[in-house]
């Protein structure tokens, strides 16, 4: 993905370079993670799933940062409790800085957002997690220093659910002409 | 650096040649007379009773003043945060290229540019979700020289005696510019797949980016006489003009850009290739030291013919017909960060023809001019057709015309005997956005 963000620069300098134009970068996270991946199940066996699967999570190098305006993070998830009882389960995204190798020891990363669902049985139900990037957000920093690492967790207190992630989405609005001195 | 923002200045006006304010207001239409000597040897003898003109100002310039922010570089040392919110390079380069109108609505570059990555590829478009492709060209084909030179600025002509003339002058200009991506890539951005980029290694998915710019001296001897009079069509001319050229510097360019992908079919990042050719005297190497100094020079032949049959007039005109020209200098070539230094000898074709043809018309009875034109050969076919209308001291046009897109002039001249006076609302294809821009061109006459 770093390199296809690589083709992005390129593409977006000769787009256009206007005071007034502000370039939209939106990363289809979701899209990078493989269809088998995306639906399954949690269960006492296996009580959470972090995507992508790496604890460093996914790298995202944003060309031209210094000129990010604002951003948000878009998250959504399905979910069905296919158990015998009442199930909690928290969907939460965290970022870190590229050299991060853990994004889930609490060490240099940071939580960004956090969302629980309590389901009866054979009920369904879906969690949206929606960020929104704004200067003097600690994850705002992290993007603006021109390279972050960004990874969620689902976590499951109960019997049994039936997840499919459906949205997995990262969108920057950046103004180049935020660099000029 | 300075140096080089000035050619690329010289180059980008270069662009914006003068067509007289009476030609813009019937849609750039050329009228028969001495004002398209240039592109008609025969037109030097030619009377200067069709395509009259006053003096065109260059009220476009008038928008590089900071009261014009989005296009006007200088918005940035008068009011920096005015200069961040509203300059548009879009904008100035679409002015600076018409220098003889006041565009009222320049190319503007979009409000928002939406890149959308995925797995399976990369889309752009603007904030309503319509496609952006970088496709842009004007002028001639960048890839060799020609011996077809711009026109001298600020040329100066001398009479040798009958018919004959001698003109001489510096020129400085672009000789095309392009902007392009390929067919495939074309196919795979409007998509928002990347699978045709892959169907071959290298891919065919390519980003092109083209120009050449040349300057020097240049010396021009025509000769152009009226024919007898032949009967049942009108008074003959005809002309004949060799022009040869003393480069001062050529410049061209070429580069291209294409996806590379893993053996998953992932992009895995970018191969860059681009090379470019410089040339200038050797005695102008300590002032740019890039080792490619050389020589350039070229001649070449023009030839026309008009006819002049008092209510028409009718005229060929084709430059290099026959030409060469030559520039040694440096070839620098970069593949994949590997970069070889060659040094080279760029020759033009030896003929390279480009036709002129143009016509007018003047009705009987209610004095309506009809008028038209067309160039083809080695340049982007361009045509227009005009009309004008007198009423008195009045004169009313319109006209429509083809020049690397659809344009369209309306205009009005005013004669008031000591002073005239010629408006016109002009039309453009906006750059790389498209749409139409109007501008306002003015010229007087005393």
């Amino acid at each position: 993905m770093k390199r296809a963000l690589l083709l992005t620069s390129l593409l977006l300098a000769l787009a256009a370079c206007s005071g007034h134009t502000v370039h939209r970068l939106e990363v289809d996270l979701l899209s990078f993670v493989p269809p088998e991946n995306r639906t399954g199940s949690l269960d006492i066996t296996q009580t959470s799933i972090q995507v992508p699967d790496d604890p460093a999570g996914q790298e995202v190098p944003v060309p031209g940062a210094e000129a990010l305006v604002d951003g948000r993070i878009s998250l959504r998830v399905s979910l069905t409790n296919t158990g015998t009882s009442s199930a909690d389960v928290d969907l939460e995204v965290r970022m870190g800085p590229k050299d991060d190798t853990n994004l889930y020891d609490e060490n240099g990363d940071i939580q960004v957002k956090e969302e629980s669902l309590t389901l009866n049985p054979g009920e369904s139900g879906s969690l949206n997690l929606g960020v929104d990037l704004q200067p003097g957000d600690p994850a705002y920093d992290l993007v603006k220093a021109g390279s972050f690492r960004i990874g969620a967790r689902l976590s499951l207190s109960g019997d049994r659910v039936q997840y499919t992630l459906e949205q997995a989405e990262v969108v920057l609005r950046l103004k180049l002409f935020n660099l000029i001195p | 650096m300075k140096k080089t923002l000035c050619f690329i200045v010289a180059g980008l006006l270069s662009l914006g040649l003068a067509q007289g304010v009476r030609s813009l207001g019937m849609g750039g239409v050329a009228l028969p007379g001495p004002a398209h000597a240039g592109a008609n040897p025969a037109y030097a003898a030619f009377p200067d009773t069709w395509g009259r003109e006053g003096l065109q100002l260059p009220i476009g310039l008038l928008r590089l003043l900071p009261l014009f922010p989005e296009t006007s570089p200088l918005a940035y040392f008068t009011d920096p945060q005015a200069f961040r919110n509203s300059f548009d390079l879009l904008s100035f380069y679409d002015q600076i290229t018409h220098v003889h109108s006041f565009l009222l609505n320049p190319a503007r570059s979009p409000d928002e540019v939406v890149f959308r990555v995925s797995a399976n590829g990369l889309s752009i478009t603007d904030g309503s979700g319509r496609n952006l492709i970088p496709s842009f060209q004007t002028g001639a084909s960048p890839e060799k020289p020609q011996a077809l030179i711009p026109a001298p600025i600020l040329g100066i002509a001398l009479d040798l005696g009958p018919g004959t003339y001698l003109s001489f002058g510096a020129f400085a200009g672009t000789q095309g510019v392009r902007l392009s991506p390929s067919r495939e890539l074309a196919q795979a951005l409007a998509g928002g797949s990347l699978d045709v980029c892959k169907s071959q290694n290298p891919s065919p998915c390519v980003l092109e980016g083209a120009g050449a710019f040349s300057a020097g001296l240049s010396l021009a001897l025509g000769f152009a006489a009226p024919l007898a009079e032949v009967p049942g069509l009108g008074k003959v001319y005809v002309g004949i003009r060799g022009e040869g050229f003393y480069g001062l510097g050529y410049a061209e360019g070429r580069a291209l850009a294409r996806p590379t992908f893993d053996q998953d079919g992932n992009v895995s990042g970018v191969s860059y290739e681009y090379r470019y050719f410089v040339s200038y005297p050797d005695y102008l190497e300590g002032s740019f030291g890039l080792g490619a100094g050389g020589m350039g020079y070229g001649l070449r032949g023009d030839a026309g013919v008009a006819v002049d049959g008092g209510r028409w007039a009718l005229g060929l005109g084709v430059r290099n017909l026959l030409g060469f020209a030559e520039w040694r200098g440096l070839e620098v070539q970069v593949q994949d960060g590997t970069e070889t230094r060659t040094p080279t000898t760029k020759r033009s074709d030896f003929s390279s023809p480009e036709f002129f043809v143009n016509g007018a018309y003047r009705m009987e009875g209610t004095d309506l001019l009809v008028a038209a034109d067309a160039r083809f050969g080695s340049v982007a076919p361009a045509f227009h057709l005009g009309l004008e209308y007198p009423l008195g001291p009045v004169a009313l046009r319109t006209g429509i015309g083809y020049e690397g897109g659809l344009r369209f002039g309306v205009g009005m001249g005013l004669n008031l005997e000591a002073l005239a006076l010629d408006l016109a609302l002009t039309t453009h294809e906006a750059p790389l956005v498209g749409g139409t821009v109007y501008g306002i061109a003015l010229a007087v006459s005393f």
